[in-house]
């Protein structure tokens, strides 16, 4: 009996043909918006690159200009001047083709038109030229005999930092889009659980009220309506997975299966958050539905969807919706896999959402065992 | 008014889902005002920065006085995952340890090995930490060489790093005064919050009015459908007007005299423009009539969609030519544009002519949805009638 009613509750889910297809269709087409809108955005945005710059009156300091063509050269240049006059330099920085315009003179000044990394880095470059020109003076001054010394140590290069890898993971932080991505079609899964609790429910549809007159016990009914759902959403959620890793070549991590099974275990967390939400109350279908929807995303926003620190900003003020909420819950398998080389927190956080699951599940069968209907 | 009263009884069903989107709206954009800071000025980039001194030197302590004067110091637990985390989502840039015995070192004229730190390699941030730390250091060893004792050379750089070189800040947009960026955040999230709100509001109600059942028991009813269809749209743009009152009030509680002057009556008229736009695109969806669970996965394609491609939530400034080439197909991308010429984001100026273009193609984009919207709804019903 288990089988029977598992397979018309998969075949009920599958001939919801529209939905099936948005809910196919839409990871591909907001991956691929994603992966337009930020596919290189990390090496645009964050990696360091040479940094444009305008230097005006270069001619009256030449030790100013050779510092500046070393530090232009090569393949790790700092910088990429253009030597040019007062109007060409405003043009470029009007037109954002340059961060800053510096004024080379009796003292060193720039004009900026923003404020950002990289007019602080110019500047910060400027200062250090400042400052070693003053010790010069000052020891030339007042203790000529050091003047060498001081000289060699101020060329010195200066490899003060050990710097330790962390992971070998993808610190691109614009991936978490992709993770929350998945995170949002897993939480779909509200829509095919409240399907799934409404298909049981007498007074809500035709065919809860067939079910309710056959002798199937409620439980096994209900199971395999679930069921059914999460094998549906599972395929929808793999699908996604598979576009955005194989096809959009997102970097995940390499563990492919457990990528595809926090899929899964978000579907199932999506699955009986909405089978809880169809159990409550006598609202229809479309009722319930638009009030799972939005919810899903508003917990994908504080996961990190639209704005993609406000996992951090939650994490620093309220950690503890983070460890509750769904969707972050779910970006964050993602993320383990991508960042951590252990797989510790990925177990509990996997956990966490298996807990979810069997509360949401057992409330929504509380809610809806032995009712009885006399008259619908 | 049967036609109005029964509108109105289905849209009191769905307006749940609505207002949760708006009450988050809201809330979130009253943390926004709150928090919010506004500045024209030149100022630094400051980064987060952990430091954990393990030489607790009067040299040491320095530096660490020197760093947080000019970065904020963050506190990360001494924990891998913690700090990887702080990193990833770059609520640290530098997880920096001062190394034992860096104030002998310092003294013999070594700089190898004082320092260890994580960091997200490669990046601007990291850059001008390296750049700030190496002319601090590169201070102290020139001094110590040039025969100062290690806490002279300290207190010698700490005053020279206090001479900052000047910087002026040519700013080429207007003054934004009258209209800071908080408010323009509220006016770009609009574009996301009205076509969401709208699509999942408005569109299972008007499915349910044009279900052919109720659509049949309508016609054969005495009720004219020159009435039928006027209380329709009577229900509507209430229920639309209702939602941009609802909205431009909490504009009003949250900016106050900003949301009156000439660039926030300017903004008002571009959001009242697409709202024109979101509603149209909520009747075409309901013309189009696709499957009635499908419609909130629907309207997040669109809204979201729409979002990313035309610089909602991610800055047009940041996003590709390629992208920006085909927001310009939707009317997003010239909402967003009107609106970041009005708060002068990413350094767009405000000029009049540019503005009556944006909505003048926002205008193009309804008057093409509303024959669209007709063009299917007659073929709809003349298929019906044929039946």
């Amino acid at each position: 009996m288990f089988w029977h009613n598992f397979k018309y509750n998969l075949i009920n889910t599958i001939r919801q043909k529209d939905l099936i297809f948005w809910m196919m269709l839409f990871p591909i087409l907001l991956g691929t918006f994603f992966y337009m809108a930020f596919g290189n955005l990390y090496e645009e945005d964050e990696l360091f690159s040479e940094i444009p710059v305008a230097v005006v009156g270069a001619e009256s300091d030449e030790t100013f200009r050779s510092v500046m063509d070393e530090l232009s050269a090569g393949d790790n240049a700092l910088f990429n001047p253009e030597y040019t006059d007062d109007e060409t330099a405003r043009r470029l920085l009007e037109d954002g083709d340059v961060h800053s315009i510096v004024y080379v003179g009796e003292e060193l000044t720039m004009s900026v038109n923003g404020t950002g990394l990289m007019p602080s880095i110019i500047k910060s470059f400027l200062e250090q030229y400042e400052t070693q020109k003053t010790i010069i003076t000052d020891t030339a001054m007042r203790n000529p005999e050091k003047l060498e010394a001081v000289i060699a140590a101020l060329s010195e290069e200066i490899n003060c930092v050990d710097t330790k890898e962390l992971s070998g993971g993808n610190m691109d932080a614009y991936a978490q889009y992709f993770h929350n991505l998945i995170a949002m079609v897993a939480l779909f899964g509200t829509t095919s659980g409240l399907m799934a609790a409404i298909d049981n429910q007498g007074n809500l549809s035709a065919i809860g009220a067939r079910k309710c007159i056959s002798p199937t016990h409620k439980l096994v009914s209900i199971i395999t309506a679930l069921l059914a759902s999460f094998v549906a959403q599972t395929f929808c959620t793999a699908l996604s997975t598979t576009y955005l890793v194989f096809v959009l070549k997102v970097d995940m991590g390499d563990n492919i299966p457990l990528l595809y099974l926090s899929g899964a275990i978000g579907s199932l967390a999506g699955v009986s958050i909405g089978f809880f939400i169809g159990s409550i109350g006598r609202m229809t279908m479309q009722v319930k539905n638009g009030i799972a929807m939005a919810g899903t995303m508003f917990l994908c926003f504080m996961s990190g969807l639209m704005v993609g620190n406000m996992k951090s900003v939650v994490e620093v003020n309220a950690p503890w919706f983070n460890r509750i909420n769904p969707a972050a819950l779910i970006s964050d398998l993602f993320y383990c896999l991508s960042i951590y080389d252990d797989y510790t927190r990925y177990i509990q956080t996997a956990g966490t959402l298996l807990i979810i699951s069997v509360i949401f599940t057992a409330g929504g069968f509380l809610l809806t065992r032995r009712k009885k209907y006399a008259s619908i | 008014m049967q036609v109005f009263k029964t509108f109105m009884k289905v849209m009191k069903k769905h307006l749940l889902s609505s207002m949760i989107y708006v009450t988050v709206f809201v809330t979130i954009c009253v943390a926004m005002t709150m928090t919010s800071s506004d500045t024209n000025e030149f100022e630094d980039s400051q980064l987060d920065i952990s430091i954990t001194d393990l030489d607790n030197s009067e040299a040491s302590r320095a530096l660490a006085e020197y760093i947080g004067s000019s970065h904020d110091i963050v506190e990360i637990e001494d924990d891998k995952d913690k700090i990887l985390d702080a990193l990833y989502y770059r609520r640290a840039d530098i997880i920096l340890t001062i190394n034992e015995g860096y104030s002998e070192k310092l003294s013999a004229g070594e700089t190898e090995g004082l320092f260890s730190d994580y960091r997200v390699p490669g990046s601007y941030s990291t850059q001008f930490f390296d750049s700030q730390l190496n002319q601090y250091i590169s201070m102290i060893s020139a001094y110590t060489a040039g025969g100062m004792d290690i806490t002279e050379a300290v207190a010698k750089a700490a005053e020279l790093s206090a001479n900052e070189i000047e910087v002026e800040t040519l700013d080429f947009s207007v003054s934004n005064a009258d209209f800071d960026s908080v408010i323009g955040m509220f006016f770009q999230y609009l574009a996301y919050i009205l076509i969401i709100v709208l699509i999942s509001g408005l569109c299972p109600t008007l499915l349910v009015m044009t279900k052919s059942d109720i659509r049949n028991r309508m016609n054969c009813s005495s009720l004219s459908l020159t009435s039928q269809m006027t209380q329709l749209i009577a229900g509507t743009l209430i229920v639309v007007a209702a939602l941009y009152i609802i909205l431009m009030t909490v504009a009003a509680v949250l900016f106050k005299s900003m949301l009156f002057n000439e660039k926030g009556l300017l903004a008002m008229l571009n959001g009242f423009v697409y709202l024109i736009f979101a509603m149209l695109l909520a009747f075409l969806l309901s013309v189009i009539a696709p499957g009635k669970n499908a419609i909130n996965v629907i309207a997040q394609v669109i809204s979201l969609g729409m979002s990313f491609l035309c610089g909602v939530f991610v800055p047009q400034e940041l996003l590709s030519g390629t992208v920006l080439s085909i927001g310009k197909f939707l009317p997003a991308y010239w909402y967003v544009r009107a609106n970041n010429m009005i708060s002068g984001t990413g350094g767009e100026t405000f000029v009049m002519s540019e503005y009556l273009v944006c909505i003048g193609i926002e205008l193009a984009f309804s008057a093409a949805m509303f024959c669209v919207v007709l063009l299917i709804a007659k073929t709809k019903r003349r298929a019906v009638s044929v039946n």
